[in-house]
């Protein structure tokens, strides 16, 4: 039981860390995207982990759990609602990277990050 | 009702422009337009009934519940008066922007309506969720309008933009979740009650991206990028609606922060503060300048986060932050996109000076309120905290100078845009008064800082009286020159009416808008750029010195001890002394001369004021001594200096500082004859160096030209002038019969009385270096060959010509009865407390000390006996010569070859040069131009930070999480 | 007021006469030095009479011309300035109008005058020889103001009267014995004072023919002329006062300027003329050094 609840929990982190090292050592923008979204992966990982209650059921009140007994029996639904959001905003997110990424690399004639300083100091 | 109104028209006009924006372009934008209003209307009804337009209402507070359930099943608006007023500005800016932005580039108005209502979102949030949809929002909305502006760096902006708010969507995101964790809330206000490392690890994320979003340096990076670049009509807007709604969203989160001591924030603040503005001293891009200034308005936000609370900190923020965004969405909108490198470049300085006053926070523009409100906080708390603050602000002042100081632009009226910048400024300028007249410390001309008295009133005659004499000139400038009229009026009324200020903060906000106007009245110079900067610089430094010590003495002028070390190097700086001479010969030599003369003349007399009068003599008795000799080394420095110079204007400025050490060393004495001494010499320079000034002002308007060498022989064109010149020489010279010896006499009397000889060796060599230049200078241009060109020169023009006039009556009346003036000022100084010495005694025409006597009555109708006798004898005793042409010289029996050739001007003491060849040079613009130098260099290795790769700024942001955490994690135990 | 009137007027013939007189005595002199036969004792006073008589028939502007004037008003004034006999009412002419301060500071006017007219008559060799005494005077003005201060220091005064009553009652009193080094700069500056070897940079013969007052003749030269006589009288009692005791009559008088006006002509003739830069830093450091020893003594 333990043992899943933290190999969720490390999961996140470790997808949020592989995602942050990718954003941070890759060049090409559109990686960097990508690295962007598997951290934002973790960290919804990490939102829903952050309502689970061991030994508990889906908050979904059908035949299975009692709404009498529901408050003790699921687990949070407020992450799990919350994580809803979090995910559509990330696609939002997400999707306007790759639009901004894809332009701006056909505008400057380069995927290449490093190219993109013209603004600086 | 009104308050989901308030908040939901935009988004309602958002959906309605969004099927109109391609079918309709100007229905549409007439729409967002009316949405606009009718949005700002509702958030003013909101405002006035939560009491927030009178004074105290902004803690008031409104809910507004927009779904059925409670929290966190709905999203609940939580609206203060506080919140409410700021709500306005996004109105305003928004309204203002939308016609530049949206009218420019069609389609965008529906992102703009959305993008007022998220940041009214963001600012009435209450819960941690909300404030991460709306942050979202905000933020893809920002990238979607950066992207879709028109200038070429868009799409590096933008994806810098996506980047950072990518970042800081996984630390807030981790931030939430940790505070779910431990608290199982969602309220904002939930942290505050954590404790341990969750909050540690919570305070670390929620700072940094705070810090991030507010572009708080060091993780201003992608801000300084983002003002670079952008489209500057979309930075109008962004400023007033969601840059100034994440302000305001930090602000509250700053004080929930369950931080182990609050006091860091002020620290990171003041830090990043001072390094953060010493990097914006290099920028020459004014759209970064901008991203700097907003850096700035950054850390004072957690400067006052970390030292400000409860209602201070609710209106200091507000009038901050507001103000400032406002104004930026006014200098926004003057930019023209379209210009890349420079948007300014074709709008006139004038239009720009409101809102950039307003940014840099110059009395009596509303931040400063806010301005000197933290900082006497400050300095209760510390005032190394107010230093550094200080300094920051200070190097601030310095880049917005330079972005304001190189437009050049005439005025744009033409530009249809211009209208809501005009608007802009309309409302800054409504905002002014407003704040003026409410500001809690008050402004008062009545009530009594300075002692009433003979000694004031002799120095509110100096400055009413040498503004309006020097004013005739400044109409008309002179060859090249703009008139400085209007700025010297502002000026000398602010002059004026110093002595007449009723407490510290009046005669501070005085101060400075004299020193301002002056600074613009010397822009209208010929070459103005660099003299202006180093006067703007150092007018600047003088009256942070000066705030720092208002503030530390609680509004006194000045109290003993730091305080007045502080007034005293400020009234340095503005007279030039001790090597600070290099903006008086800047500034001197290429303002127009009759601003010139306003300065020297008139100007610099509020400094010797704010020394007599600001400080107890006891205050200064500590400082004396250096004080004297400071006055000393730079009378005889500069007297040399002016001596080897060869430049009309340059030679007046270095005999004004130099003469100006004389009085310098009469206060440093603090003794009855040494004040006497300085204030009787205060009103003798002010006399003959308005008349130079002046003079030179007639001189280079009819002859176009300040160098000597291209001068000479004028006294055959310009009599008049030459005679005031020589009589306002002969005066500084110290010659007897004029009144220069008079405060000779008195200073000598004072310095042998307290035993200071070396210091009077000094001032008596400098006195005789004072005639080196005294003769090169009325030789050079009046005297000697007639240069062919200026054969037809007219004498000076009556504007300049009447105050000298005016001037040398005064100064002939002082020379032969200097007892008109002392009868009084003797007893004056003499009742002032804490001076010692022996007071020097009046009988008659006569004054006497134990020391010595004079009779300047009797000396004067000697010389005029004498002379009289002399000439009535030569008269009388043949026939008078005929007068020759210039040329008819006893030349070795040869042709004299041109005039030019034949005056002897240039380098004209070359021994003294090599007398003086031993000495090491000692430039003050090398010493000066070192230390701009030093903080370039540190400016730029801070600058270099700003890699303009965006993952640097990423991992700024994680560095100084670490960082962070680890610092808290060490702190608590 | 009569008396002071006819005072003023005798002191200045005097003066003036004493002056030429003292002129002829070191003309002879140094033309006995030569080797030659020279000029009468009175020569000078044949000289003043035929500039005097001849006319100035061209001038060069009001500062020109107005020049002479200033000079001899500059003599003149420091003359009245100076008390003449210690004790005798009557020949302290104006000096109740001023102090020592005064008399130092009047010394410019001629000057300056003078230097004014140079410039006016627009003649290169006229300025440059100006540009050389102005620099040169600022020089010496240094020591010589310095080791007059040093007195006032010590004696607590800046009345010549007083500093000459204070030297009263036996030679020791005298300030040169009590203000050795002051005194000796103060000897220093008045060769160049007067204009000789090797301090006479001013004139310098063949340099720049004759100075400042190259473009002077006949009567505006005879002004000068006197203003310089009477100016260099003026200056050998103010040196008699400050440092000689004072003259307690009228053959005390005579004695110790006429001494004191030796005293440069038999010092300058070995030595050849300094350039300017030379001069003036000579005049900085060596006789303002003198002073310091002095000046310590009185400070300490």
């Amino acid at each position: 039981m333990n043992v899943f609840y933290w190999t969720v929990a490390g999961t996140a982190s470790g997808l949020i860390i592989v995602g942050l090292w990718g954003v941070l050592t890759r060049k090409n923008i559109l990686r960097i995207g990508l690295a962007f979204t598997i951290a934002d992966t973790g960290v919804n990982l990490l939102l829903v982990w952050s309502g689970y209650l061991p030994g508990r059921t889906t908050p979904i009140l059908n035949g299975d759990v009692p709404a009498a007994e529901a408050v003790s029996a699921v687990v949070d639904p407020l992450p799990q609602a919350l994580v809803l959001t979090s995910i559509v905003i990330g696609v939002a997110v997400a999707a306007l990277f790759v639009v901004v990424a894809v332009l701006a690399s056909r505008r400057l004639g380069t995927a290449d990050i490093r190219r993109m300083k013209e603004l600086k100091w | 009702m009104v308050t989901a109104l308030a908040v939901f028209l935009p988004l309602l006009g958002a959906f309605l422009t969004a099927w109109l924006t391609h079918r309709n372009e100007r229905l549409s934008l007439l729409i967002t337009r009316l949405f606009l209003l009718a949005g700002l209307a509702a958030i003013l009804v909101i405002a006035a009934r939560l009491g927030a337009v009178t004074d105290g209402g902004l803690e008031n507070t409104m809910i507004l519940r927009t779904g059925v359930m409670t929290p966190p099943l709905s999203i609940d608006l939580k609206v203060t008066g506080w919140s409410a007023l700021a709500a306005v500005v996004v109105y305003v800016g928004a309204l203002l922007g939308v016609g530049r932005f949206s009218g420019r580039i069609p389609g965008t108005q529906p992102l703009l309506l959305t993008l007022v209502t998220t940041s009214l979102g963001l600012m009435f949030a209450t819960d941690f969720f909300n404030s991460f949809v709306f942050i979202e929002i905000g933020s893809i909305i920002t990238i979607g309008l950066t992207a879709a502006g028109r200038c070429r760096r868009r799409w590096e902006v933008a994806l810098k933009t996506a980047m950072i708010s990518g970042l800081v969507t996984i630390l807030y995101l981790l931030a939430v979740v940790i505070v779910y964790r431990t608290t199982g809330e969602l309220r904002l206000t939930a942290i505050s009650t954590m404790t341990g490392f969750p909050a540690i690890l919570v305070s670390g994320l929620l700072l940094t991206v705070i810090m991030t979003e507010i572009k708080a340096f060091p993780l201003s990076g992608w801000g300084l990028d983002f003002y670079q670049g952008v489209d500057k009509n979309f930075a109008a807007v962004y400023s007033s609606t969601w840059s100034l709604a994440v302000l305001l969203w930090s602000a509250r989160m700053l004080t929930v922060l369950p931080l182990p001591d609050p006091g860091v924030l002020a620290r990171i603040g003041a830090g990043g503060l001072v390094l953060g503005q010493l990097a914006g001293l290099r920028q020459r891009d004014p759209g970064r300048m901008m991203g700097y200034s907003t850096s700035a308005y950054a850390s004072i936000l957690l400067i006052l986060a970390g030292t400000v609370h409860g209602a201070d900190y609710l209106s200091l923020t507000l009038l901050f932050f507001t103000f400032a965004s406002l104004s930026k969405t006014t200098v926004f909108l003057m930019a023209d996109p379209e210009e890349e490198d420079d948007p300014w470049k074709k709008v006139s300085g004038y239009v720009l000076l409101l809102p950039l006053l307003c940014i840099t926070g110059i009395p009596p523009f509303p931040v400063f309120w806010a301005k000197i409100r933290m900082l006497t906080v400050l300095a209760d708390i510390s005032p190394l905290l107010m230093g550094a603050v200080i300094l920051g602000l200070f190097f601030e002042s310095v880049y917005i100078y330079r972005l304001w100081s190189s437009r050049t632009g005439p005025w744009q009226k033409k530009r249809k845009y211009f209208d809501a910048a005009f608007m802009g400024a309309a409302l800054l300028a409504a905002g002014t008064v407003w704040t003026a007249a409410g500001a809690e410390q008050g402004l008062s001309l009545s009530g009594e800082l300075f002692r009433a008295g003979f000694v004031r009133d002799l120095f509110l005659a100096i400055f009413a009286g040498g503004t309006l004499l020097s004013l005739p000139g400044a109409f008309r400038g002179g060859p090249g020159e703009k008139s400085p009229a209007v700025w010297m009026l502002v000026s000398g009324v602010a002059l004026t009416l110093l002595p007449l200020s009723g407490n510290g903060l009046t005669f501070y906000v005085l101060w400075e808008i004299s020193a301002f106007a002056a600074v613009i009245g010397v822009s209208k110079g010929a070459r103005p750029s660099e003299g202006t900067f180093w006067f703007a610089v150092f007018a600047g430094a003088a009256g942070y010195l000066l705030l720092a010590s208002l503030v530390l003495s609680d509004g006194a002028v000045s109290s003993p001890g730091i305080p007045m070390l502080l007034v005293a190097a400020a009234a340095l700086l503005k007279m030039g002394q001790g090597g600070a001479h290099l903006w008086n010969v800047r500034a001197y030599s290429t303002a127009p001369s009759t601003m010139a003369a306003f300065l020297s003349g008139t100007s610099s007399k509020a400094a010797v004021f704010l020394l007599v009068f600001s400080a107890s003599a006891a205050a200064i008795l500590p400082l004396g001594t250096s004080l004297a000799w400071i006055g000393a080394l730079t009378a005889l420095g500069m007297a040399a200096m002016a001596s080897l110079e060869s430049d009309y204007k340059k030679v007046l400025a270095y005999a004004s500082v130099s003469q100006l050490g004389y009085v310098i060393m009469g206060i440093g004495l603090t003794s009855v004859l040494g004040w006497t001494a300085a204030i009787y010499h205060t009103f003798n320079h002010f006399l003959f160096k308005s008349i130079l000034f002046l003079g030179a002002a007639g001189v280079i308007a009819r002859t176009g030209t300040s160098d000597y060498d291209s001068l000479g022989g004028l006294v055959k064109r310009m009599p008049l002038t030459f005679t005031f010149t020589l009589i306002s020489v002969i005066a500084f010279a110290g010659v007897p019969p004029l009144s220069g010896f008079g405060s000779k006499w008195l200073l000598y009397n004072a310095l042998v009385e307290q035993g200071m000889l070396p210091l009077a060796l000094v001032a008596m060599f400098a006195s005789v270096v004072a005639f080196l230049y005294a003769f090169r200078l009325l030789y050079a241009v009046f005297l000697g060959q007639l240069a062919p060109r200026h054969y037809e020169v007219k004498e000076a023009p009556l504007a300049v010509l009447a105050p000298q006039g005016v001037f040398t009556a005064v100064l002939m009346a002082l020379s032969f009865r200097p007892t008109l003036l002392l009868d009084r000022l003797v007893p004056a100084v003499a009742s002032i407390a804490g001076l010692g010495g022996e007071i020097p005694v009046i009988e008659g025409t006569a004054l006497s000390t134990s020391l010595g006597y004079w009779d300047a009555w009797s000396v004067g109708m000697m010389v005029m006996g004498v002379f009289g006798f002399a000439f009535v004898f030569y008269w009388i005793s043949g026939r008078r010569p005929i007068h020759v042409g210039q040329l008819d010289i006893g030349f070795a029996g040869e042709l004299p070859p041109s005039p030019e050739e034949v005056h002897y001007a240039g380098d004209f003491f070359r021994p003294f040069r090599r007398a003086l060849a031993f000495l090491p040079e000692i430039h003050a613009s090398k010493v000066f131009g070192g230390i701009v130098k030093t903080a370039d260099l540190a400016g730029d290795v801070f600058r270099s930070l700003f890699t303009g790769d965006a993952r640097t700024y990423l991992l700024h942001s994680l560095i100084i999480l670490t960082v962070m955490i680890l610092w808290m994690k060490g702190g608590t135990p | 007021m009569t008396r002071l009137l006819v005072s003023v007027i005798l002191t200045s013939l005097g003066a003036l006469v004493y002056g030429l007189l003292l002129g002829g005595v070191s003309r002879v002199i140094t033309a006995s030095i030569h080797g030659r036969i020279g000029p009468r004792l009175t020569q000078n006073f044949i000289d003043l009479w035929k500039l005097f008589r001849k006319e100035s028939s061209i001038h060069h502007g009001t500062m020109f011309w107005m020049a002479p004037m200033f000079r001899l008003t500059g003599g003149i004034g420091v003359l009245l300035l100076v008390p003449i006999i210690a004790g005798n009412s009557v020949l302290t002419n104006m000096s109740f109008s001023g102090d020592l301060l005064l008399v130092l500071y009047f010394m410019f006017f001629g000057c300056l005058g003078m230097a004014l007219g140079a410039g006016d008559s627009g003649h290169p060799y006229a300025v440059v020889a100006v540009s050389r005494g102005l620099l040169q005077m600022s020089a010496y003005e240094l020591s010589f103001s310095a080791a007059v201060l040093v007195l006032a220091l010590g004696l607590g005064t800046f009345s010549i009267e007083n500093i000459v009553s204070a030297q009263q009652g036996g030679i020791l009193n005298w300030n040169v014995f009590r203000f050795p080094f002051a005194t000796a700069a103060a000897l220093i500056t008045f060769l160049p004072m007067n204009m000789t070897y090797p301090f006479n940079i001013v004139l310098a013969p063949q340099e720049i023919p004759i100075g400042p007052p190259t473009e002077y003749s006949s009567r505006f030269l005879s002004f000068m002329f006197s203003g310089r006589a009477i100016f260099g009288v003026a200056k050998l009692i103010l040196f008699v006062n400050l440092f000689f005791g004072g003259a307690g009559s009228w053959s005390s008088l005579l004695i110790k300027t006429f001494l004191l006006y030796m005293y440069p002509l038999f010092v300058s003739p070995v030595f050849p003329r300094f350039r300017t830069e030379q001069s003036v830093r000579f005049l900085w450091f060596v006789p303002t050094s003198l002073v310091a020893v002095d000046l310590l003594r009185v400070i300490l």
